[in-house]
């Protein structure tokens, strides 16, 4: 995970969605992936149009839209992860808010952003059998990244709060409300 | 308007799939055999892209509250566009099995439910789209468009050789060695009973000679063959995730994927290599 390289693949993606028969450039961790239509450009032409593009004096990505998510701190992971980190309740819910965040990458259910990077202290590997059904809202970690559960779904992260902010609504535009490169803050709320 | 008579155990709204919004997580979608719902418009006067029934598991039943040209393409024995008037109930057999697992309905008009980021297909993980974004039930009235002036033009689907699926290597191509992809051409694969429309997980020897621990999740797409930490494929299919942390050892061809979703549990699967032509 590295912050400057997601950056530089966020400005990528932006340039490449101009090119001719591309269709989606979306931005990852160290990719871009584009889906292009290979009636209207074929495989080999549109690589010669894309490889003079990566050069090391990319642009990378300027925009930073910061989000604040108010998170009630009381997920059914959240002793687990003080017992398995070795710190208080308290330290977890404070090294958890105490950072701004990036989201790297939105996917696995529509509106499920990524966000790195975790506090050291708090990176444990995702759990052993992962639950059914997670909640949707459920705030949680996992790596030295951590997530929020746009909907309800299976999931392998452990849950340490949750938040009423709704991550997707089908119905706006853009239907996520985080994007690629988006900062987020989280501050503990009671509600 | 047609109404849902008797439902199979799993019918929803598909059309040619929601594109745009792969940056949101959001799935393609979409019907799982694209040429069998292609056919099934052309057959109606549809535009290829009107949303059809994708209906599976059984049978059913539809009444017609309007007069309406429709037609049964998929696992079907052979497609034969009819006319139901106002008040017909027109009984659906089940997918027959030889033929495959999906069959698509199309009435003249198309299926009009509202679009939903562009499309009208199902996404049932995220309950949004095609009806109520859900499975079809007994009782549901379904709304069909307005008829077009266009005659039917019976869309002719690509003819294939043979019944390997074609497979495209890449793009996680340092992943895999040349031993890997020759071990997925060699296997003779069954379909899983684990398949749906996410994904269909492949029953077979293993892949060895390899450590394919989760990496950094990165974009996918349906037809995209992940393999697990164990050596297994599985296929991604059109409600798929977006992204993915396992590695993809290659990408079936987008002109096969259909043809590959139409086999059943324990149905055989062997894989053949294409290329991009230069």
């Amino acid at each position: 995970m590295d912050a400057g390289l997601a950056a530089l693949a966020r400005g990528l993606a932006a340039r490449l969605r101009a090119l001719p028969g591309v269709q989606e450039a979306v931005p990852g961790y160290a990719t871009v992936t584009l889906f292009y239509d290979p009636a209207a450009v074929d495989y080999h032409a549109l690589g010669a149009m894309v490889t003079p593009m990566l050069t090391p004096e990319m642009a990378p990505s300027g925009s930073a839209v910061e989000h604040v998510i108010p998170v009630r701190y009381d997920g059914p992971d959240l002793q687990d992860v003080a017992q398995r980190t070795g710190i208080t309740v308290a330290r977890v819910i404070e090294l958890h808010h105490s950072r701004v965040y990036t989201v790297y990458l939105i996917g696995f259910v529509p509106g499920f952003a990524y966000l790195g990077e975790l506090d050291p202290a708090l990176e444990l590997p995702r759990r052993d059998q992962p639950r059914t059904r997670v909640p949707a809202g459920s705030v949680a970690i996992a790596g030295r990244q951590t997530g929020i559960y746009p909907l309800q779904t299976a999931g392998g992260w452990h849950l340490i709060g949750h938040t009423s902010t709704p991550m997707f609504d089908p119905l706006a535009h853009p239907p996520a409300t985080l994007a690629a490169g988006d900062r987020v803050r989280f501050v503990p709320s009671s509600e | 308007m047609i109404e849902i008579s008797t439902a199979p155990p799993f019918a929803t709204v598909q059309d040619l799939g929601r594109f745009g919004h792969r940056a949101s997580g959001v799935p393609v979608s979409g019907a799982m055999d694209p040429d069998s719902m292609r056919l099934a418009n052309s057959l109606v006067g549809n535009p290829p892209d009107a949303a059809v029934i994708e209906w599976a598991l059984g049978g059913g039943s539809l009444i017609f509250r309007r007069t309406l040209q429709y037609v049964v393409t998929g696992a079907v024995r052979a497609p034969r566009p009819m006319t139901a008037r106002v008040g017909d109930t027109v009984a659906l057999a089940p997918p027959i099995h030889f033929f495959g697992r999906f069959i698509y309905v199309a009435v003249e008009g198309g299926i009009d439910v509202p679009m939903v980021l562009g499309s009208r297909s199902t996404y049932l993980p995220g309950a949004f789209g095609g009806y109520k974004g859900r499975i079809l039930r007994a009782g549901d009235e379904i709304p069909v468009g307005a008829s077009g002036a266009s005659a039917p033009t019976p869309w002719t689907p690509p003819a294939f050789e043979s019944d390997a699926i074609r497979v495209i290597f890449g793009p996680n191509r340092a992943a895999f060695t040349d031993a890997h992809r020759e071990q997925l051409l060699a296997t003779e694969y069954k379909v899983a009973q684990a398949s749906d429309r996410m994904g269909y997980r492949l029953d077979g020897d293993p892949l060895t000679g390899g450590e394919w621990g989760t990496r950094l999740s990165e974009p996918v797409c349906p037809g995209a063959i992940q393999i697990t930490a164990e050596g297994h494929p599985i296929v991604l299919m059109a409600d798929g995730p977006t992204v993915g942390g396992y590695p993809v050892i290659g990408v079936v061809h987008s002109a096969d994927l259909g043809r590959f979703a139409q086999r059943l549990p324990n149905e055989v699967v062997r894989f053949v290599e294409a290329t991009l032509a230069p």
